[in-house]
């Protein structure tokens, strides 16, 4: 009979959890569009992990965790992507190494050796222990006042706070992240939640910071660029974003094609992507979904550049000074509205306005001032624009129902690993 | 009183019921997702991939979670399944084939509804971790504000039957259906029955920003079960709809079981498809979505389909 089963399973997409570093997320992206495998949002759903290059050293401990709540019998694939330390081959000593450009043969391998028992299991990683002793004053080892409080075994137990109601009720402090699938890798959310309501909240960074990223827009700070090439960047950035934005509203077909279309677009594309904006608009995304959600006003955008402020109305853009996007005819976009639609929408639009500037460019260069206008905004030698937008998330949460946050974060399209200096622990409470 | 199958032949009935109707809602998802997606649609795999899924879940090993509440945990998928059960064993197959036709059929059909909110709470919250817990929370907010329209919807057909039986339901739509009958009837009841079946765009317990939710921890058969009894769920809510609202078995030249297949069918297709089609909606506007506007046209709905009576 499990021979049978087994044989059946093998016409099965190997359902894989993927962890990628935070300069792997692009790769590990397009995974989503590969045949034969099946991206899952839960480790539990999966029994292949996909390490995708190098993991920040923050990202160790709980992709250790991840590997342990695979379903057995479990098997580790890191596709190393030309990388060379050796943080995750130390972690993970049984893991199959894949150097090919593509993981997917791999991870079909090792799913079909699984099945067939040609390969065995891992073992898990970390002892089945507490993460502490046990360790309490009253009787039951709470440490606060009547039954609440305190940190027995080394977890949190619920404490007492005022509502939004006025009521003291229960809160209890959980730590979403930092492979929680809906929002960027790295960011760790410590959150005190009331039933489905943040009550407080702040975040820890654990990517690591890059040095160097290898992107269009990070050559264009030393060289000058072909502005083709650097909106077509752009307009993909943002078409990522999207996809993985509408994954989490919970359209995943909707959001493969729109992956597709970002791997497919052309300069000179516009009409796409106002053709995918009014597909959006129809299908609610923007007011049934997001409208009224995370609104950012003005005076709090302190430092802030890029959609998530044009979004809110302010009309900065360092395209504007250049001269050769002057030629073009470039205006900045912005709405006033300053909600999660609007950043949406402001996307959306602004992947539109690139792709139209490529197609007109034509040998325009810019970029080698030490300033560009990145697709999350302003970027300078050592400083990224998710700096002072990440800084924004914990007093915008607080207060809001899970979804409404995690939908908050996600339309702010952070990049924790340029969110540096390491400005660690922000928090803010209702 | 109506000839029943024996009791047998209706438990074997109401097995392959869910197992056939839990197997055309995965080739129906794998359908819709591949359109919408615009991947190429390769029917070997869509008809093999739930199969092949169902036997890769079945041979992994499940995990669990930290001191989870295990017996809760692992009846939570049962009752949900047992539930849809309850629920299809009342509608008739045919004009006289019915596992259970009771006179108060439709009581029993709500009261299967009700407790689904028992059987999502318990399978959120017995996993002992935090992203199942707010899943749970959710569905609370969304079963209070989809219960009582849904019942209100399903008790206007009733009236024009002067029955609570199922198959008086389906008889009094010989001459007009209800879909026409009640034009604001179908409309409503499906809304509600997304609501009550988790499917996008109101999946809120098991959803994507939640990781899987009530879902996010359960691994192997655990998780087989659970899709499926969900599964079961959308072909329950379903086959009501087409026997409330559809004529149930009554139509033209097939035979009648065809006909609640057929017309089963059309509401799953129409089920699946929007939830393939809109953005998932903010909680908080579907509960005053709920609260505001279906109540209130539910209750329009039962006015009218009384006034019509007189």
């Amino acid at each position: 009979m499990s021979r049978v089963l087994s044989r059946i399973a093998l016409r099965a997409d190997a359902r894989v959890f993927c962890i990628a570093g935070s300069q792997s997320r692009d790769e590990a992206r397009l995974l989503r569009l590969a045949e034969g495998i099946h991206l899952t949002g839960t480790p539990r759903a999966a029994n292949v992990l996909l390490i995708a290059g190098e993991l920040d050293a923050g990202l160790i401990a709980p992709a250790l965790v991840a590997h342990d709540a695979l379903s057995p019998p479990r098997a580790t694939v890191w596709w190393r992507l030309d990388t060379e330390e050796a943080l995750v081959s130390k972690n993970f000593p049984n893991a199959f190494m894949e150097d090919d450009l593509d993981p997917v043969p791999a991870l079909r391998r090792v799913h079909e050796e699984l099945l067939a028992g040609q390969r065995e299991g891992e073992a898990p990683l970390l002892p089945d222990v507490e993460p502490a002793q046990w360790q309490g004053i009253g009787p039951y080892g709470q440490g606060g006042k009547g039954m609440t409080g305190g940190v027995p075994y080394g977890r949190p137990m619920a404490e007492r706070a005022d509502d939004r109601d006025g009521l003291k009720l229960d809160y209890l402090p959980v730590r979403i992240g930092p492979l929680f699938a809906p929002l960027p890798v790295g960011l760790a959310l410590d959150v005190k939640l009331q039933g489905d309501v943040i009550q407080g909240a702040a975040f820890e960074n654990l990517a690591d910071a890059s040095t160097d990223g290898t992107s269009i827009f990070h050559r264009a700070l030393r060289v000058a660029v072909l502005i083709r090439d650097l909106e077509l960047a752009r307009a993909r950035s943002h078409l990522e974003w999207l996809s993985d934005a509408v994954a989490v509203a919970g359209a995943a077909s909707l959001s493969e094609r729109i992956l597709r279309l970002a791997q497919q677009v052309a300069p000179g594309d516009g009409d796409a992507i106002r053709a995918v904006e009014r597909t959006l608009r129809r299908r609610g995304f923007f007011d049934w979904s997001m409208r009224g959600v995370g609104v950012l006003k003005t005076n709090a955008l302190e430092g802030v550049s890029g959609p998530v402020a044009r979004a809110s109305g302010l009309s900065i853009d360092a395209r504007t000074k250049e001269a050769a996007y002057e030629r073009l005819g470039f205006e900045p976009l912005t709405q006033d509205a300053g909600d999660a639609a609007a950043r949406w929408i402001q996307r959306v639009r602004e992947a539109a306005q690139a792709l139209d500037l490529a197609g007109q460019a034509g040998d325009e260069r810019t970029g080698g001032s030490g300033a560009i206008e990145s697709p999350r905004g302003l970027l300078t030698d050592g400083a990224g624009p998710s700096t002072a937008t990440a800084r924004l998330v914990p007093s915008l949460v607080v207060g809001m129902e899970f979804g409404e946050a995690v939908a908050t974060v996600v339309s702010l399209d952070l990049d924790m690993s340029e969110a540096q200096p390491l400005d660690n622990h922000v928090s803010a409470a209702s | 009183m109506r000839p029943y199958l024996s009791p047998p032949l209706a438990v074997i009935t109401m097995i392959g019921v869910l197992i056939a109707g839990s197997y055309a809602v995965a080739v129906l998802e794998e359908i819709a997702g591949t359109l919408v997606s615009r991947r190429p649609l390769r029917l070997t795999y869509v008809f093999w991939a739930p199969l092949a899924t169902a036997a890769l879940l079945l041979t992994q090993g499940r995990t669990s979670t930290e001191r989870p509440d295990a017996q809760a945990w692992a009846l939570a998928p049962a009752l949900l399944a047992g539930l849809a059960a309850v629920g299809l064993a009342v509608i008739p197959i045919d004009q006289n084939t019915s596992v259970a036709d009771p006179a108060a059929g439709f009581v029993l059909y709500s009261a299967a509804i009700s407790y689904v909110m028992v059987a999502v709470y318990l399978h959120g919250w017995s996993a002992n971790s935090t992203l199942p817990l707010i899943g749970a929370y959710r569905f609370i907010a969304q079963a209070f504000a989809f219960q009582i329209p849904f019942l209100l919807v399903l008790l206007a057909p009733a009236l024009p039957a002067e029955s609570l039986a199922i198959s008086d339901i389906v008889e009094a739509q010989e001459s007009l259906w209800n879909v026409v009958r009640q034009p604001l009837g179908l409309p409503i009841f499906l809304v509600v029955s997304a609501a009550a079946t988790f499917s996008l765009p109101l999946d809120f317990p098991d959803a994507a920003d939640l990781a899987g939710g009530t879902s996010s921890e359960v691994s192997a058969s655990h998780r087989l079960a659970w899709r499926g009894a969900r599964a079961g769920l959308l072909v329950m809510v379903a086959a009501m709809g087409a026997s409330a609202f559809l004529g149930g078995w009554q139509g033209p030249w097939l035979p009648g079981w065809l006909w609640v297949i057929l017309k089963t069918l059309l509401l799953l297709v129409i089920l699946i498809a929007s939830s393939h089609t809109f953005a998932r909606l903010r909680i908080e506007r579907f509960v005053v979505l709920a609260w505001v506007v279906l109540l209130p046209l539910s209750l329009v709905n039962i006015f009218f389909a009384g006034a019509l009576l007189l």
